[in-house]
């Protein structure tokens, strides 16, 4: 049996005689997994991605989904009820006027029945915190609660993967907050979660870390592995900041500080914590 | 500000008549119409212009928003009444120089006027009472049918709300651009209308990119939540059904045109 996602030797390019954006990649995840891709701009990551639900067809070597092989086009159906994805630009990727008509599209492109179809839009808004806005127009909305209405279309379909292609990079700090948290959950939930970012801070609440450059894989494993390979980041042009990369150090020295720290002020109040902790001990 | 502009002249609210079935009030306006046309008589005049009043004030929309509709008609209005009244056939109420006025041909003009004033009233509340999405779905049903003999009514559907959807969002990013041109300079506002024209392209171009940049987008968003572009084997989300108070409006229009048919055959002093 092999794994929910397997890359096998992948290479792609859009033209031939173009550099090869992905060289020769193998990666496979296990169900159930958070892994968070990172990397900088033209790393591949984006294109990675588009891989796992076959928007992309590897120029050469195999991508395999639940043992599905993505370049079958009779596969496609399959392919995208299991692996959903939800993009960079919240505007782009709403269909309908209304909330709970663009959380349905994809059921009713799957045909679900419509009583089912009403329990599973409620469900997915439910999820993601949105039931109260079901009514709303979707331009009505804040791009943080766009981006939560496009995962409930997305959880909607009841995806095992759900692969997030940068969701944050359009939102303010609130809004990011909100959508990593839920995809935290949905992975609570067992559903596996493609996290594709180049904020540290989101990629160190994730349970793998892999790192791209230049389309090949530079570091792979936990985010504790990851960040001790600090100057091997910064080589690549990727910023640990410093509050996160201080955390993981303490960490190191088995002092018990929480590895998500978002910004100064969150690290200084864990900080100040531990030390009056300290004085009173 | 630019995003105020209506669309579709939709005026939202809670009246019987907006809270009709979609399917239902196509259906009508279109035999309202088919009725306006049937009438003949004075006395059948008198009675549609009772029933359009009545469901004018049965949509809770003030006559004044109707009447706005029929501004830029008013030149074909007068137009044709100009022909009903000089070019009629019939006994000459009086002659001067080389226009001849009859009694039949100002009966004319007013019954023309009068059918233009109504039918342009019962269109616009068709879709002064119903959203655009909703007339777009109440479409597509009605038109269903026409799928199996290979009509593309679920495409047409499709691109009506999308391009519904993305009115709000252009016209927002239409005002961006616009504000960052003006930063940088541009001016809109003076000059002749080539110098205003030419002043639109730096707007207009980042418009376009962007909207098809947007497009590809969508176009990779909707195929990822497995739409197959054919309207084969979808089931909907958006259920009409019908209720008391749609077949109450059917059962009266079927009465309205009993009436008027009846009414047609009533001359009240040869009208």
């Amino acid at each position: 049996m092999s794994a929910l996602i397997e890359f096998q030797n992948v290479c792609f390019r859009y033209t031939e005689g173009r550099r090869d954006i992905l060289k020769n990649l193998s990666l496979s995840v296990e169900a159930g997994d958070f892994v968070a891709v990172l990397g900088h701009n033209g790393s591949g990551k984006s294109t990675l991605a588009k891989h796992i639900n076959a928007i992309l067809l590897p120029t050469e070597g195999k991508v395999t989904v639940a043992g599905l092989d993505t370049s079958v086009e009779d596969n496609l159906p399959a392919i995208r009820r299991t692996a959903g994805m939800v993009f960079q630009n919240p505007d782009n990727q709403i269909i309908a006027t209304m909330v709970e008509e663009d959380v349905a599209f994809a059921l009713e492109n799957l045909g679900v029945p419509h009583d089912e179809m009403v329990k599973r839009v409620d469900e997915a808004l439910d999820s993601v915190g949105m039931l109260e806005f079901k009514k709303y127009a979707t331009t009505k909305l804040s791009g943080g609660q766009k981006q939560r209405i496009a995962i409930a279309g997305v959880t909607a379909m009841r995806p095992d993967i759900i692969v997030f292609d940068e969701p944050t990079a359009m939102l303010d700090p609130q809004g990011r907050e909100d959508v990593i948290n839920i995809a935290k959950k949905l992975n609570e939930q067992g559903i596996t979660v493609i996290y594709i970012t180049h904020y540290m801070e989101e990629a160190a609440q994730a349970k793998r870390i892999v790192v791209l450059n230049d389309g090949e894989i530079l570091l792979d494993g936990t985010p504790h592995y990851v960040f001790q390979n600090a100057g091997l980041l910064t080589s690549v042009g990727l910023d640990v900041p410093q509050s996160t990369s201080l955390m993981f150090l303490l960490r190191s020295h088995g002092i018990k500080v929480p590895l998500a720290v978002l910004n100064e002020e969150e690290c200084v109040s864990v900080l100040s914590d531990i030390l009056t902790r300290k004085n009173q001990t | 500000m630019i995003k105020d502009i209506t669309i579709g002249q939709y005026f939202p609210g809670d009246s019987v008549i907006h809270r009709l079935d979609p399917r239902v009030k196509i259906v009508l306006t279109l035999l309202y119409i088919a009725f306006l046309f049937i009438i003949q008589t004075a006395a059948t005049y008198v009675f549609a212009l009772a029933v359009t009043v009545f469901f004018v004030i049965l949509t809770k929309i003030p006559l004044k928003m109707y009447l706005r509709g029929l501004k830029p008609l008013l030149f074909i209005l007068i137009f044709t009444a100009f022909l009903n009244v000089f070019y009629s056939t019939g006994e000459p109420l009086f002659q001067f120089w080389i226009f001849t006025v009859t009694l039949q041909g100002i009966k004319n003009a007013v019954f023309m006027i009068l059918r233009i004033f109504m039918l342009v009233i019962s269109t616009s509340m068709l879709t002064y009472t119903t959203s655009p999405i909703v007339l777009t779905g109440g479409l597509e049903r009605l038109l269903s049918p026409l799928a199996k003999i290979r009509l593309p009514v679920h495409e047409f559907s499709m691109m009506m709300t999308i391009a519904l959807r993305f009115i709000p969002t252009l016209l927002e990013e239409t005002d961006k651009i616009m504000n960052a041109q003006k930063a940088r300079g541009a001016d809109f506002e003076t000059g002749g209308l080539i110098k205003r024209a030419k002043a639109l392209a730096p707007i207009l171009i980042p418009l376009f990119i962007s909207a098809f940049r947007r497009a590809d987008d969508l176009a990779t968003a909707m195929e990822c939540r497995c739409y197959t572009g054919s309207g084969e084997g979808r089931t909907h989300y958006v259920t009409y059904s019908m209720s008391a108070s749609d077949y109450a409006a059917i059962g009266i229009m079927i009465v309205i045109i009993a009436v008027a048919i009846l009414l047609n055959f009533v001359t009240v002093m040869g009208f």
